[in-house]
């Protein structure tokens, strides 16, 4: 009975060893090479498979990918540890809160091959002009928030009161309707809901709030709120929020994949995307480069970010992602879905249909989350 | 079971219990189920599900990025289990057969890691390490499993040293054993059983761990953090055929355990 | 024996302590000390004022979404805890006593579902849970309900249902492990005395397996004290809990020093918990209760 106990301890035993020295084995295996690195961290989506393992092929190097969830998460993780990552995805609205806290340098432009490529409006737009004459931020892609309606449960009638003239947008007033009561969702994050809530409450500086306008952005939230069924935290969950019907009417910023989703699931259909009649916010994601990258890293990030604003790059983001690209040298790759459910993605950002304001700095980003979460608290 | 109507009564409420039982299983496997379904579904959701596809496997396999994390979080979690098994059968020995004033607080302290939320954990070690400037990587995260995974040792061993009392040890050495050859031949063959089930529930535990790794984590990530960067995105179905292949493999090896070593370790607590 | 050697003991004795005295003071003590340090700094912009302040504390007292939202965690992770154990306690006494062969296997099988990845799981709830999903499907299929339930998802309950699924084997493992301690004789002598199971339930099973489930009540009140992934994800409009304000703190706001107060004010919680149970002698038990 003891000898028994006793081989199935070994058994346990080489088995836990045997696992150690495979894991040890593959560390050493791994670190052997000793080939430049480039650390990229950023949202899914922009740094997939499908070009960074030519890329490693092509520049004899290894890209590390580390993911994060949310714009926040992003600029926590690089301010505890900048040294851990290359370059980050950013979004126009956060680039200055990366300089100000000296995490990212200045991107030397002269490297990029393809950086005339990029639209005017995105080069000379002065979202990430905190220096002058410096540039820390290189746009790859853009985005707005809009609202997805379940246009198969709501019908023309129960819509039309919101609707604009040509049809094609929806009031924001939706969100606050009686009749939409527990049918509506939006996002749980500070900044995208303040900023709309202002344009709601008529605001024209969304980013940056005067003496009265916090109350008034803190009542229209808390209507908002009242009215709707649940909050979503990204494309995964108002995936499963409108596609699971529990609510009808979701203001999000994931418009494109959202629908390439829907339509793999084969009910998009069912479904329209609406921009806002009084206006909505956007949202330009590019790359930084970290303080402390420098060598050979620091060229490979200049490569990198090169290649994604190239006609290649663009056009595998237009194809995976969906979202407005810088570049219209990729615009052929974009999916019918995409360009049909977000239409506006196909033109110039110029020539966009509602009033469109550029997500930069807020004043106060920490006050913003105190609201939020003050919103959040109350019943 | 000393009369006939005793017997059928127990028997009955063995029924009610049993049925409540089975209840509680299928809740604690339905989700299980359902995620087992995913793994299987074409089109990456329930939602308008039609046949069954076995692809998720096939790309899950040259997902470098997914194993790669898989095999991180098996190797935090056997490093940290074995860190603490040293450093909770150690503590375990000083805190049983050492007396010291203060024992109470001291189990207390303790414990705190294994009983405090993880966000705690997570940011008073994030707050600690920034502090000491040491770049996060594989030894920081592998410090906050270490921290949560010896209290949990080390309270197994002790609780199981404590119900053995001095006497075997006494015995020993009265019989001219030294101090090493008691602790090699007598002790810890009789604590080897409390280590096994404290380190297979320590591994357990630093698989599954969110929070404190989270904080932790710089480029090297284990598996749950990685599935946690995807969330905002979509979970991809590889990870639900990940969880499949978890599942099974540790269905397969518990069914293995039970059949071969559970029902000896079973009469053997009966014999002592 | 005890008597003759109960004063203090040689100081060789004393390098047993030596690796679990270093592994307390650098991943314990010292990290506790320094976030408590850090709550009464201040947070300017993004730089961290180093002058000590009780501002942090003071906004936490006086402005009352804090304190509510703490007690609504206290209550939330109240009843989970309660109900985790009114799932767990019958599930472990039915193993334990009713189950002839197959014990071992129960016991693992409710180890299991702690393999798959708790963010999996919890996104499964969701898809149990919703409109369109396994319940209401199943409710409408068989036609108790016409239209879906909506109370099942974004709200209390989900986060409620969802957490009590994630602490059931936590309650589980602490209370099987001591029911299996206790020898069957005695319950056989107890009905053979004539006390029925009820009986024999109340006087001998339940204050003998008590440490047990001290230890699983104190587990889950922690897990779903803490937890904020569960009540972002599945809780809808009513997802703000106690761990959720902690960790906004770490973002835009950056505001650790905040943070690091509200982090305290939930560590004093709970070792105020662990001191209320200590005195059933939970710790003394072993986490398997051995």
């Amino acid at each position: 009975m003891i000898n028994f106990t006793r081989k199935s301890i070994s058994v346990t035993f080489v088995v836990f060893t045997i696992i150690l020295i495979c894991g040890l084995v593959f560390l050493a295996a791994k670190g052997e090479r000793g080939k430049p690195t480039l650390s990229i961290l950023c949202f899914q989506g922009y740094a997939e498979p499908a070009w960074v393992e030519p890329f490693e092929e092509e520049y004899n190097c290894e890209v590390n990918v580390t993911y994060a969830g949310t714009v926040e998460e992003h600029f926590t993780k690089t301010k505890a540890a900048p040294d851990e990552y290359n370059i980050v995805s950013n979004d126009s609205g956060r680039v200055l809160m990366y300089y100000d806290a000296g995490l990212i340098q200045a991107i030397d432009t002269s490297k990029l091959s393809n950086y005339s490529k990029v639209g005017e409006y995105f080069r000379e737009h002065p979202y990430a002009q905190v220096e002058t004459g410096k540039k820390f931020h290189v746009p790859i892609t853009w985005g707005d928030q809009d609202i997805t309606i379940n246009t198969s449960k709501i019908s023309p009638g129960q819509l039309a009161p919101y609707l604009s003239s040509d049809g094609k947008s929806v009031s924001l007033d939706v969100l606050t309707a009686p009749e939409f009561k527990g049918k509506t969702a939006f996002f749980d994050e500070s900044t995208n809901v303040t900023q709309i809530a202002a344009i709601h409450v008529g605001i024209k500086t969304p980013t940056n709030f005067g003496p009265g306008d916090w109350d008034r952005v803190e009542a229209r939230l808390l209507e908002w709120k009242r009215n709707a069924r649940t909050f979503t935290t990204g494309l995964d969950s108002e995936f499963g929020v409108i596609a699971g019907e529990d609510a009808l009417i979701l203001l999000g910023g994931n418009n494109a994949p959202l629908n390439i989703k829907l339509e793999e699931a084969g009910i998009r259909d069912n479904f329209t995307q609406y921009l806002m009649t009084e206006g909505t916010i956007c949202w330009i994601d590019g790359w930084v480069i970290t303080k402390p990258t420098s060598g050979g890293s620091l060229d490979l990030a200049h490569k990198y970010i090169d290649y994604m604003i190239g006609d290649q790059g663009q056009a595998q983001l237009a194809e995976l992602v969906g979202f407005g690209i810088v570049n219209v040298g990729g615009k052929s790759a974009y999916s019918k879905v995409a360009l049909d459910a977000c239409w506006w993605y196909g033109q110039d950002i110029t020539d966009f249909p509602v009033p469109l304001y550029v997500m930069v700095a807020e004043e106060d980003p920490g006050k913003r989350v105190e609201l939020w979460n003050k919103v959040k608290a109350t019943p | 079971m000393s009369s006939h109507i005793k017997a059928s009564k127990l028997e009955k409420q063995g029924t009610v219990l049993k049925l409540y039982g089975l209840f509680v299983f299928i809740f604690l496997y339905l989700p299980l189920f359902v995620v087992i379904i995913f793994s299987f579904s074409p089109t990456k959701t329930i939602v308008g599900m039609s046949g069954v596809t076995i692809k998720w496997y096939k790309e899950l396999f040259q997902d470098k990025e997914i194993l790669k994390v898989l095999l991180h979080s098996i190797e935090v979690g056997v490093s940290a289990v074995t860190i603490a098994l040293i450093f909770g059968t150690a503590g375990a020995f000083f805190i049983t057969k050492v007396r010291f004033p203060g024992k109470g607080v001291f189990r207390a302290l303790v414990m705190l890691p294994f009983v405090l939320p993880g966000i705690i954990m997570g940011l008073t070690l994030l707050i600690f390490i920034k502090n000491l400037n040491i770049p996060l990587s594989m030894l920081t995260i592998l410090m906050g499993h270490v921290s949560f995974t010896t209290p949990l040792v080390m309270f197994q061993v002790s609780s199981r040293l404590q119900r053995m009392g001095p006497s075997f040890q006494d015995a020993a050495q009265d019989l001219g054993a030294t101090p090493v050859k008691t602790l090699w031949y007598v002790t810890l063959p009789m604590i080897r059983t409390a280590m096994i089930g404290a380190a297979l529930l320590a591994f357990t535990v630093s698989f599954d761990e969110i929070v404190i790794s989270y904080f932790l984590t710089g480029t090297w990530t284990t598996l749950p953090v990685y599935l946690y960067g995807m969330l905002r995105f979509g979970l991809s179905p590889k990870v639900f055929a990940v969880s499949g292949l978890i599942l099974l493999f540790s269905l397969s090896l518990i069914l293995l355990m039970t059949r071969y070593i559970g029902r000896s370790a079973e009469e053997v607590r009966v014999k002592r | 024996m005890d008597k003759i050697k109960s004063r203090f003991d040689s100081p060789r004795s004393y390098f047993k302590g030596i690796p679990i005295v270093v592994w307390l003071l650098f991943l314990v003590v010292v990290p506790l000390v320094f976030t408590f340090i850090m709550s009464f700094y201040s947070s300017e912009g993004l730089e961290i004022e180093k002058t000590l302040t009780l501002k942090n504390y003071k906004l936490f007292f006086t402005d009352t979404i804090y304190p509510r939202i703490l007690f609504k965690s206290i209550r939330l992770a109240l009843s989970v805890s309660i109900i985790s154990i009114a799932m767990a306690y019958p599930l472990a006494y039915m193993v334990s006593f009713k189950m002839i062969r197959g014990r071992n296997l129960l016991f693992m099988m409710c180890i299991i579902p702690l393999w798959v990845s708790y963010l999996v799981r919890i996104i499964a709830w969701r898809s149990i849970l919703g409109n369109r999903g396994v319940i209401n499907s199943i409710l409408m299929a068989i036609g108790i309900t016409k239209g879906p339930l909506e109370f099942f998802l974004y709200n209390k309950f989900a986060i409620a249902i969802t957490l009590t699924y994630i602490c059931i084997p936590f309650v589980f493992i602490p209370v099987y492990t001591a029911l299996e301690k206790i020898p069957k004789n005695i319950i056989n002598a107890a009905n053979d005395l004539g006390a029925n199971e009820f009986h024999s339930f109340l006087n001998v099973v339940l204050p003998l397996s008590l440490p047990g489930l001290i230890t699983g009540f104190i587990f889950s009140f922690i897990i779903a004290l803490g937890d904020y992934i569960i009540p972002q994800q599945l809780g809808g409009t009513q997802g703000i809990m106690f761990g959720n304000l902690i960790y906004s703190q770490f973002g835009f706001a950056f505001n650790w020093p905040f943070g690091a107060a509200l982090g305290f004010i939930l560590f004093v919680i709970s070792v105020i918990i662990l001191g209320l149970t200590a005195k059933f002698g939970s710790t003394e038990g072993g986490f398997l209760g051995e």
